[in-house]
């Protein structure tokens, strides 16, 4: 009973990570109309950047500074892929935006790569890497902390889309650019934004997940794909959707590690999907999916 | 737009292949040669991808898994079952096709970035299952003592015997582009509602570009076995995949003779990029979003607009 | 049902509803065989659902539509075409990569026999069939003056040229019944009058013709019969004379007031 509440939870951690990698995939479609393939090395990029930026300035001012500047990192990030791959790619069919993103991703793993070595990282957990007591089971603390930014997170993001101006002109904009531009939203700049806020989703996830697994430079698209599954079972423009996808990639992986097989653990995850896509296609919350595209 | 090779061009299409095909071997020799014959083999499985894409306008990200099917399906029954080459090959893409006749009846049902997600995730399980299934594949060690092709010595000999191989593929796709199949395939991705409307079966002519682009798969796994002598999983991995689609797309997506320009120029690419050593990856990123941005048409497309500027 | 059935194609209440909408709600239909029925109403009528419901773009929530005694309610659209409802489309959609002739060609996939191995090995039977139907493409391009573009891009079509290319694609299935969605939108008054030749002759040829269109002269010279529909549903039918001087007409399209001035 106690191992099967920590892998449960375990696997409500990991699945919370999958569903904010999967929020910014979600977010650069929706409101952007790229789907990004370069998730995942957003993400990796999050945690090596992390992972350097809390070795530096620990001696300085301590975690604060170090995930304030990982934040900034990821800001510009967000910028650079906007200037780099969403304005010269943007309205191409769908193939183009495909393959551009995944040469996109090619360069940002590449470029980790260089700079950080095919070492995975080592991050310390903010909260330690302690247990804490609940009724009587024994939980790592790192992932209750994960559930808990996780939550945190997706109430923030619902709140920004729905109930700031900023989020209300992102709406606009994704449902329909030309009466947008005609209520003098200005797109680049919000498309700017927008793209930043994809970035620190995925590092943030990213960040997250560095003191749970080790992270090296290559795993950017294995991330990507458990987060498009989440995706697709979620239905596609849909947080809560992100959300109960990422959990149930998380408790597929997990508990079918644990209880069938750790081998197929993907396997599992891709069956899921895979099951999805055919049977349920417009997954537990989104669009009907299929003329799309 | 620049049309596309239709059937009359077969001949055109022979010549420039002989022109260009006979001059090289005798010219290269050890790893450019061996580059080469790795890019005819990719060639084939890339065709197969002017069939599913090109043509029919299926976002295909699990072409490498077909072409691991061939593959493996050659080692395992050479080196279990101690069948020849020659009967194994044929059996190993007709497995190929069969798998694709089986998930292709409920994955293309869906359409453009869905369906690349849903090939990427069949790709990425067939990978899983030649991981595992350990007492059939060999795991992650791989499947060794592949047999060659019977008489086929030397890395040279292997090019003329694949060039002939993928000389008749082109043939045949020639043929295809200048049939009611061929022209199908393409109604149905240029506007589908117009060619249901005109009598086109169009999920039928789904499932067909995509079976045939699983049989070529599986004939590029079946030339590749017998010539690496060795199939490990990840030689079938998503980023396979992908850079089978990159040949396409730097090629031209709906033209044979681009599919091979774009094998062969993806396959040299590491060789001619050797100068910027490790930063590769991030040189070929680059030149493949300045391909997708400034030649949308690909290699073959930008040498047609050279040729003629104006129209009639 | 028999040859002799005065109907080739029938409809009977025919009812599409989106939710609480009802595009189209009880439709009756006939169109004569050999003749030209023109379906006419205000915009929003429901004439585009109509037909997208005949040709299986859209699944009807009841009714039937039988076609030559077959039922094709509810059936695929390719199911329909092959069954010899083959219709145009009102903005003209065609294949961009493919050739003037290859669209011709196209339209011909259901009458083709060659199957996948005799296609790409080329035998005689492929042969022999591909000729036959080139032939009867170019028959049919010259036919509507447009010989010369055989080979062309269909971009580079000038716009009546690219709307008679649908016709060609339509005809060359040897279809029961054409439906042609507003055939003459967009085109000069020239080229509606040559529009007209055409879809008399076709009736002539023996060709039945469903007929949706705004252009009131082009449809009083050549309908048969008229089927004005409003709201989704048939208001008046009847030869072109007795559906002009139907008061529900008249209010339909120009209002109540109009309708009483005019009585």
């Amino acid at each position: 009973m106690g191992e099967l509440a920590q892998l449960v939870v375990n696997a409500l951690a990991v699945g919370g990570i999958y569903a904010l990698i999967a929020m910014s995939f979600e977010l650069a479609y929706e409101s952007t109309g790229v789907v990004n393939f370069a998730t995942g090395q957003l993400a990796v990029m999050g945690a090596m950047i992390g992972a350097s930026a809390l070795a530096l300035l620990r001696l300085h001012g301590g975690l604060p500074v170090g995930y304030l500047a990982t934040a900034a990192a990821m800001a510009v990030v967000g910028l650079a892929f906007f200037a780099a791959v969403f304005r010269p790619l943007r309205g191409a069919p769908p193939v183009t935006i495909v393959i551009g993103t995944i040469a996109i991703g090619m360069v940002i793993q590449n470029v980790a790569q260089l700079v950080w070595g095919p070492l995975p990282v080592a991050m310390r957990s903010p909260v330690g890497s302690g247990t804490i007591h609940l009724a009587g089971v024994a939980l790592p603390l790192h992932a209750v902390f994960v559930i808990a930014v996780t939550v945190a997170l997706v109430g923030v993001v619902h709140a920004l889309l729905h109930a700031t101006p900023l989020g209300v002109q992102m709406r606009a904009l994704a449902q329909d650019a030309e009466t947008a531009l005609l209520m003098g939203i200005r797109p680049l700049r919000l498309y700017g934004m927008i793209w930043v806020l994809v970035a620190l989703l995925a590092g943030i996830a990213g960040v997250l997940l560095a003191p749970m697994w080790f992270i090296d430079v290559t795993m950017g698209d294995t991330l990507a794909l458990k987060a498009f599954a989440a995706a697709i079972i979620g239905g596609f423009g849909s947080i809560p959707g992100a959300v109960c996808g990422g959990v149930l990639v998380g408790l597929a992986e997990i508990l079918g590690a644990a209880y069938v097989s750790s081998d197929y653990k993907d396997a599992f995850v891709f069956a899921l999907m895979i099951a999805f896509l055919v049977l349920r296609p417009q997954g537990l919350f989104g669009e009907r999916i299929g003329a799309r595209g | 737009m620049s049309r596309l090779a239709t059937g009359r061009t077969a001949p055109a299409v022979a010549a420039a292949v002989l022109l260009l095909g006979v001059l090289p071997p005798l010219l290269l020799s050890g790893y450019a040669l061996r580059l080469l014959d790795l890019a005819l083999i990719a060639a084939v499985a890339v065709v197969g991808l002017v069939f599913a894409f090109g043509y029919a306008g299926l976002v295909h990200l699990g072409q490498a898994g077909f072409v691991g099917i061939g593959a493996y399906g050659v080692a395992v029954l050479t080196t279990r079952a101690q069948w020849p080459v020659w009967t194994a090959a044929p059996v190993a893409m007709l497995l190929a096709g069969g798998v694709a006749l089986l998930i292709g009846a409920p994955l293309l049902r869906l359409r453009g970035h869905y369906l690349a997600l849903a090939t990427v995730g069949f790709n990425e399980t067939l990978v899983v299952i030649a991981k595992n299934w350990t007492a059939l594949t060999g795991g992650d060690d791989g499947l060794g003592g592949v047999p060659g092709i019977g008489g086929i010595g030397s890395d040279r000999a292997f090019y003329w015997f694949a060039a002939a191989v993928l000389l008749g593929v082109l043939l045949l796709g020639a043929a295809l582009r200048g049939s009611r199949f061929g022209r199908a395939m393409i109604a149905v991705r240029d506007d589908e509602l117009a060619a249901a409307a005109a009598g086109v079966p169009v999920f039928r002519v789904r499932l067909l570009a995509f079976v045939l682009a699983a049989v070529l798969g599986g004939l590029s796994g079946a030339l590749y076995a017998p010539y690496a002598s060795f199939v490990v999983p990840g030689d079938f991995d998503v980023v396979h995949s992908i850079t089978l689609l990159v040949m396409l797309i730097v090629g031209g997506e709906a033209s044979l003779p681009g599919a091979v320009a774009g094998a062969v120029i993806v396959s040299f690419a590491p060789e001619w990029l050797r100068f910027v050593g490790a930063a590769y990856l991030s040189v070929f990123g680059v030149l493949v979003l300045l391909v997708l941005v400034l030649m949308p048409q690909g290699l073959v497309g930008a040498l047609a607009r050279l040729r003629r500027p104006r129209h009639v | 049902m028999s040859e002799a059935s005065p109907a080739i194609l029938s409809v009977r209440g025919l009812c599409c509803h989106f939710g609480g909408l009802r595009a189209v709600d009880g439709l009756d239909l006939d169109v004569p065989r050999g003749g030209i029925l023109a379906l006419i109403g205000p915009n929003g009528a429901g004439k585009s659902t109509t037909i997208n419901l005949l040709t299986g773009a859209l699944r009807p929530s009841a009714g039937s539509i039988r076609l030559d005694g077959v039922e094709l309610a509810g059936k695929a659209a390719h199911v329909v075409a092959r069954a010899g409802m083959v219709r145009t489309f009102q903005n003209g959609r065609l294949f961009a990569r493919l050739s003037v002739l290859e669209n011709v060609l196209v339209g011909a996939d259901s009458r083709l026999r060659a199957g996948l191995a005799a296609s790409l090995l080329r035998l005689p039977g492929f042969r022999a069939e591909e000729a036959a139907l080139v032939a009867h493409a170019g028959g049919l391009l010259g036919r509507l003056g447009m010989a010369q573009d055989a080979a062309r891009e269909v971009g580079t079509l000038p716009y009546g040229s690219q709307r008679r290319l649908e016709i060609a694609r339509a005809l060359i299935s040897r279809p029961k019944l054409l439906l042609l969605d507003e055939p003459a939108a967009g085109l000069n008054a020239a080229e509606v009058a040559e529009l007209g030749r055409l879809i008399l002759q076709l009736r002539q040829d023996g060709l039945s013709v469903l007929l949706i269109e705004h252009n009131m002269g082009l449809v009083m010279r050549l309908a048969d019969h008229i089927t004005v529909l409003n709201f989704g549903r048939r208001i008046a039918s009847g030869t072109p004379q007795a559906v002009r001087d139907d008061p529900r007409v008249v209010e339909a399209y120009l209002g109540r007031r109009a309708a009483d001035a005019r009585v």
